[in-house]
């Protein structure tokens, strides 16, 4: 593995999953559908199944979602919606069952239409993680979804093959951490849009050995850039957190102008970012206990109050030695879009730095305008003084 | 002499600056073709300082047709350009209000006149040159009278939409209920008054503050964000429409010594 980048587009990169997938089904594999970084894929894979991700990250099916949702909606509910009715989507055909969480209104609502094109089952999720009750509540909603997982693929999912199951989504979560972990040191091995296409596509997997085998040949790459000072930019590129949505090929516009405009970024917090991976399902106790409360502590802006994210952030600018954040938010996504508020108040007041927040959608169409920004941004870091 | 080069969406501008601080400025309009109207002002400013190309050492692009520039050296964000450039024209200035043709920003300065915040309107027009100039074409004035226009207005209308394509309809229908134009443009200055003040306002404005882009010659606008946000803008002494470009302009000289100091 010498070339760290993906030439392929998200396009290309479901349609090889696909054929994966199929492959998969007729040799008896089952296949669920899963939304968002509260749902526990341990619960998939430990029924022999494979969870597939399906939220929508481009552009093209909002237009077919248009016609029946709202145009004000967030892209990522659209794109979501449009990929189940569009027939643009060559994964979502395959799901046997999808997963849903009751996140934000616009998920929520729209799940009530999606559940029209394929089995469907939503968990409740609780918004005030900091309640001894929340985790009560988010503990029946894993049991629950252990009872619907069983049901509808018709299988046992035992404590044994939970447990071990654990122990290998804990190890990938290593592997990964330790990649991102190699962006610590400066100038970085790898460039922040190669490592977020890198993970994306090793992401769509059917199965997990292999998955973590890439893994290993990826870490083993990047160490051994850092060991031979084989950087992926100068010394000069201002290093920057990456924060909020926008994390994924397909949907990676912004990050590739900030990569484009001069600047590098460092580090990811937020979906698909590091704090979504450091986190790690406690191996001892209960397993069904031990998942929910994991997932429980996942940091989205629907919680309230979402201290988590605020002490995640303060911590990564020190250990990766930031110099900006970029916080992007999707139009429309009220609570990333208020939050970005206390973020902006953080990253100034408390560590002096410079920090942007960016709404936009899928479209291309505000490249322009977003240029401005993103360069102006980082300007402030190299002529604000 | 070195050259600061601003194309915005409506306007181009140029400023010449020699190495003791004269400066010649010239303005166009940029019409479809930012390239051609930047090369263009380029060219008009030479003349005017009576100079040739090959006396200018450096050259920066700015505004929203920087990247359509061949001819520059390097570019620089508007963003930071005016910064530059107000600090420049007045040290003590921390807050810059800067409404141009295709959108509003608010820059919070440092004390060496690096930009230390900023905010941007969203992807529309609402509150721009644009935004104004669409109003005046619906009440068949010319942009410039719109100002003093709207100074003699006792009871401004209040105007609810921030959309262009909305107020220009609110625009027509308060013509055919007979209100008179001088209070529909206060009443359309103060709407854009409350939008940028509020922008600002969330950045948290430090004295001094000034108010430069094209529309800042608007009196009326000048006037009704004043009163909005208690404030008195502080002069810069230049012609606002060319703060930008004279901040290309000191970005170029500024390169022009770091990498003549450089030199062995």
């Amino acid at each position: 593995m010498n070339k760290l980048k993906v030439d392929e587009t998200i396009q290309e990169v479901r349609t090889s999953l696909a054929l994966e997938l199929e492959m998969a089904k007729d040799q008896g594999r089952k296949v669920v559908g899963c939304m968002c970084s509260y749902f526990p894929r341990e619960m998939v894979w430990a029924a022999d199944a494979i969870s597939v991700g399906l939220c929508g990250t481009t552009e093209e099916p909002i237009a077919a979602a248009e016609e029946v949702l709202p145009a004000d909606q967030c892209p990522m509910v659209k794109a979501t919606y449009g990929r189940a009715i569009a027939n643009t989507c060559p994964i979502f055909p395959l799901a046997d069952c999808i997963v849903g969480e009751t996140t934000c209104d616009g998920r929520k609502k729209m799940y009530e239409l999606l559940a029209r094109e394929k089995p469907m089952h939503i968990m409740e999720l609780p918004q005030k993680p900091e309640d001894k009750e929340a985790l009560i509540h988010w503990t029946a909603e894993v049991r629950k979804l252990k009872g619907f997982i069983e049901e509808q693929l018709g299988v046992e999912i035992t404590d044994d093959k939970l447990r071990q199951t654990i122990k290998d989504v804990n190890e990938e979560r290593r592997l990964l951490v330790e990649i991102h972990r190699c962006r610590q040191v400066h100038p970085v091995p790898v460039m922040g849009v190669d490592l977020v296409g890198l993970t994306t596509k090793f992401g769509y997997t059917v199965d997990h050995e292999p998955y973590r085998e890439r893994l290993r040949e990826l870490l083993a790459e990047l160490q051994r850039r850092i060991r031979e000072k084989e950087f992926a930019c100068s010394p000069d590129r201002p290093r920057i957190l990456w924060t909020g949505l926008g994390n994924s090929l397909g949907c990676d516009k912004v990050l590739k102008l900030v990569e484009e405009c001069g600047g590098v970024v460092v580090c990811q917090e937020g979906c698909g970012g590091i704090t979504r991976i450091e986190d790690m399902v406690d191996e001892e106790k209960d397993p069904i206990e031990a998942i929910a409360e994991r997932y429980l502590r996942v940091t989205c802006s629907c919680m309230t109050p979402n201290t988590t994210r605020f002490n995640d952030i303060d911590r990564l600018i020190k250990e990766y030695r930031i110099q900006g954040v970029i916080d992007l938010t999707w139009q429309f996504c009220h609570t990333f879009n208020i939050e970005s508020y206390r973020v902006g108040e953080l990253v100034k007041q408390k560590h002096g730095i410079p920090f942007l927040h960016v709404v936009t959608d899928f479209s291309q169409s505000d490249v322009g305008q977003l240029r401005v920004r993103v360069e102006g941004f980082l300007e402030q870091i190299t002529l604000g003084n | 002499m070195f050259a600061g080069i601003d194309v915005g969406s409506l306007t181009a501008k140029a400023v010449l600056i020699n190495e003791v601080g004269k400066t010649f400025s010239f303005i166009k309009e940029t019409g479809d073709n930012p390239k051609k109207s930047g090369e263009k002002v380029f060219e008009e400013v030479l003349r005017k300082a009576e100079i040739n190309k090959a006396d200018v050492k450096h050259i920066i692009g700015t505004g929203y047709g920087r990247i359509a520039l061949s001819f520059v050296d390097k570019t620089v964000t508007e963003l930071t350009c005016h910064a530059k450039g107000a600090h420049y024209l007045n040290p003590a200035i921390r807050t810059l209000i800067d409404i141009g043709g295709q959108d509003s920003k608010v820059i919070t300065l440092n004390q060496n006149g690096g930009m230390a915040d900023f905010v941007m309107n969203d992807k529309c027009a609402a509150g721009t040159g644009r935004f104004l100039e669409v109003m005046a074409g619906a009440l068949k004035l010319d942009l410039k009278e719109m100002g003093d226009f709207s100074l003699r207005s006792n009871s401004p209308c209040v105007i609810n939409s921030i959309c262009t394509v909305f107020a220009e309809s609110e625009v027509i229908s308060l013509l055919a209920s007979g209100r008179a134009k001088e209070d529909i443009i206060a009443g359309l200055h103060q709407g854009i008054a409350k939008r940028v003040g509020n922008m600002a306002r969330r950045l948290g404005i430090k004295d001094e503050i000034t108010f430069v882009g094209g529309v800042s010659k608007n009196t009326g606008l000048k006037s009704a964000l004043e009163t909005y946000l208690e404030i008195k803008f502080a002069p810069v002494g230049e012609d606002p429409q060319i703060v930008g470009a004279l901040g290309a302009a000191l970005f170029a000289r500024e390169k022009y010594f770091t990498e003549l100091s450089r030199k062995p």
